[in-house]
């Protein structure tokens, strides 16, 4: 494990002022990483992932640091550095995957790299010139996959990324999410067991809007991981 | 990056292959013409017809800007690194080219027809 990536203090988020959804949140990635979040319906994994994409500007934190400085997830230079893959998403509907890709390249300032391989690996050759409203949301979310990988940016998030893919595509994903390492790093939240233990290198346990429990490589096993899930159903 | 935002929003609201702009001018085009050999006429103020165009005008684009649908679009737009001028221009740029041409066009037409706007458009007075 390398040098923390983003470290946050004390985050706290909410949507309406009635409810807290993540308080007193204190999380840290590190370099070169997989991380996976894993809690019950409604524990804050997908919020926390739209604090850090930008998209909740209800939030507070004693200090969000982004390799070692203060940062603004609104901000350019993080976003540089950062693409989420959301579990649904129906934006840029009018456009094909290709047309999007080269889109998101320029937006981040990079050539449209090759994608064959990735095209190839999560069998979506006959859907590549499709526009993104026509496709399937195993498909959809393909394309925002496939772009992902295809970035290649130091902070990669996903939110259920196994959620509508084939059997195959799943088995691809797990290959791509475990060599990523040496990009950058993952932090992805799922409710599949499967996927949290065979690609994360670290587990966070979510409980009521906060880490209840972090499993280490080595640590990290189904059992284990379910018995901490359903201590958090039962209580 | 501009025109590809301005790309991105038009396909949105004009359709992927634009199709909805022809439709729309056509519709316009049969509309002005049908009021206009119909023969009616009535006396509206210059004055008025501009805060019509206006008002509608931006009626329609703060219509476009609310919408959930175009929320879902700005969401994942906005997590990307924009520069900032860059965006907002394009977006407010093709979202009143679609407000001026899909909608304003039609009531542009009616009052072409019906007004004096059209004699003095042509005679040069406008």
């Amino acid at each position: 494990m390398g040098q923390a990536l983003l470290t946050v203090e004390n985050l706290s988020a909410w949507y309406s002022n009635e409810k807290m959804v993540l308080s007193d949140f204190s999380f840290e990635l590190a370099e070169h990483e997989v991380a996976g979040l894993i809690g019950l319906n409604g524990v804050g994994k997908t919020t926390f992932l739209k604090v850090l994409s930008g998209l909740l500007p209800t939030f507070r934190s004693d200090g969000i640091c982004f390799c070692s400085s203060l940062v603004d997830f609104r901000k350019q230079d993080f976003k540089l550095c950062r693409y989420t893959v959301f579990a649904e998403d129906n934006s840029f509907s009018y456009f094909t995957f290709r047309e999007y890709l080269a889109y998101v390249c320029a937006a981040y300032g990079i050539e449209v790299p090759d994608v064959s391989e990735l095209i190839q690996g999560f069998h979506f050759e006959a859907y590549a010139d499709t526009l993104l409203r026509e496709l399937s949301t195993g498909n959809r979310k393909k394309a925002f996959l496939i772009t992902a990988f295809a970035l290649k940016p130091r902070l990669l998030l996903l939110d259920e990324p196994v959620n509508g893919l084939d059997f195959q595509s799943t088995e691809y994903l797990y290959e791509q999410i475990d060599g990523y390492k040496e990009h950058g790093t993952i932090l992805f939240s799922s409710h599949i067991l499967e996927s949290i233990t065979l690609t994360s290198d670290r587990v966070f346990v979510l409980e009521d809007g906060k880490i209840r429990q972090t499993f280490e490589h080595g640590q990290i096993n189904a059992e284990d991981i379910r018995e901490a899930l359903h201590d958090e159903n039962d209580r | 990056m501009m025109k590809m935002t301005g790309k991105a929003f038009g396909k949105k609201l004009f359709g992927a292959k634009y199709e909805r702009l022809p439709r729309t001018l056509l519709i316009d085009i049969i509309v002005f013409w049908g009021l206009y050999i119909a023969g009616f006429q009535v006396q509206v103020a210059a004055s008025v017809r501009v805060l019509m165009i206006n008002v509608f005008t931006a009626g329609v684009m703060w219509q476009a800007l609310s919408s959930g649908d175009n929320a879902e679009e700005l969401k994942h737009m906005l997590m990307l690194p924009h520069q900032n001028r860059e965006f907002v221009f394009s977006y407010v740029a093709v979202l009143g080219a679609y407000a001026v041409l899909t909608k304003t066009g039609l009531l542009l037409a009616v009052l072409l027809a019906v007004s004096e706007l059209y004699n003095e458009v042509i005679s040069g007075r406008m």
